[in-house]
């Protein structure tokens, strides 16, 4: 038992350190030790489903004690700066006032194709647009533009907004979410005109998106593969 | 701050087990070395009913302990260990002292080592 325990703490930190070692690279939207923990607490289940001679607090105790570490970690984390620098790293500036900073590039060893991808994955297709990038300690990237290169907000342009609400789904597959329709001042009697308007019944739309307004979208259900089904906005 | 403490019972609870799992399993231990011990001293006096005794006696240790412990332990050494003693008691009861004693050997190795697993730390 105490050898269980010993070698769980030993191989989650060996296979954190070597999570760090590899970089950010390695990782997905998960930060270090969150990575180690899905990873090892995954295969620990598994154990005891797979081997009847081991005992079920074979994979338990361990699997416990790796949450317990996980918690921990993220307890001091909050509490010191230093440890959180220590267990996941610190966000890197790949990208400052337009300029690529070629040697932040080759810590990460990240060449100049991946930054431009993950630059097109932000909708950003030259690198002088951006104010600001820098390279998370989850790996992803964050992307500031600069001021004169921003979408354009209808404040911006000095226009009057239409709508107050944002377009909520009303109808999805059928189903009538109630509370985006209540949300935006509609009913169900709203939604039953509507359809009848179409010639639909409700549990025949596949889509009614809308808002506070009268505009809306509605897409009936197809009965069969390359039938014509596209309905109208109102 | 629920989830910490929560956490904290858990490595407490887990404590608690490795500590009582350790300690049963070198009670075990020393209890079969007696056990084995016994055996043997008896065989090379020709005292062969009380060796008889002292590997039954075994053998039923390692029994109680296969059953009650099989939720905390890997069973595989005790079920070991007690086939040894078993087939040790047969040797016995067909008059192969000699085989019994090689038998015994093998026990008595094999509860070193479990014994030397508690005192592992890695």
């Amino acid at each position: 038992m105490k050898l269980l325990i010993f070698r769980t703490i030993l191989i989650y930190l060996c296979v954190l350190f070597a999570m760090r070692l590899m970089g950010k690279r390695q990782l997905g939207e998960l930060q270090p030790e969150e990575l180690v923990s899905t990873m090892l607490i995954s295969n620990l289940a598994s154990i005891s489903i797979e081997s009847e001679e081991v005992p079920i607090t074979a994979s338990l105790i361990p699997l416990f004690l790796i949450a317990g570490l996980e918690l921990l970690g993220s307890a001091l984390s909050f509490h010191s700066q230093r440890f959180s620098n220590l267990v996941a790293g610190r966000p890197k500036t790949v990208i400052l006032n337009g300029q690529i900073d070629q040697q932040a590039l080759r810590m990460l060893r990240l060449t100049a194709a991946d930054l431009l991808e993950a630059l097109r994955g932000k909708d950003v297709y030259d690198p002088r647009d951006v104010a600001y990038a820098v390279i998370e300690t989850n790996g992803s990237l964050s992307v500031a533009r600069k001021p004169d290169k921003e979408t354009p907000t209808l404040a911006d342009l000095g226009l009057a907004v239409r709508q107050q609400k944002a377009t909520l789904p009303f109808v999805v597959d059928g189903q009538v979410l109630t509370d985006n329709l209540t949300a935006c001042g509609k009913n169900a009697a709203w939604l039953e005109q509507t359809a009848a308007a179409h010639r639909l019944p409700v549990d025949q739309i596949l889509v009614l998106l809308g808002n506070d307004t009268q505009d809306y979208f509605l897409l009936k259900k197809e009965s069969r593969p390359g039938d014509g089904g596209k309905g109208a906005a109102g | 701050m629920k989830r910490i403490w929560v956490c904290l019972a858990l490595m407490a609870g887990i404590l608690l087990l490795t500590g009582y799992s350790t300690r049963r399993v070198r009670l075990f231990a020393d209890q079969l070395s007696f056990q084995l011990e016994t055996a043997a001293e008896a065989l090379h006096q020709d005292d062969v009913p009380a060796a008889r005794q002292a590997i039954r006696q075994g053998a039923r240790l390692c029994g109680q302990m296969r059953r009650e412990s099989v939720l905390y332990l890997r069973t595989g050494d005790f079920i070991e260990l007690e086939a040894s003693l078993q087939a040790a008691g047969s040797h016995l009861d067909e008059g192969a002292q000699e085989e019994a004693l090689g038998e015994l050997g093998r026990a008595s190795v094999q509860v070193e080592n479990i014994d030397w697993l508690t005192r592992r730390w890695l």
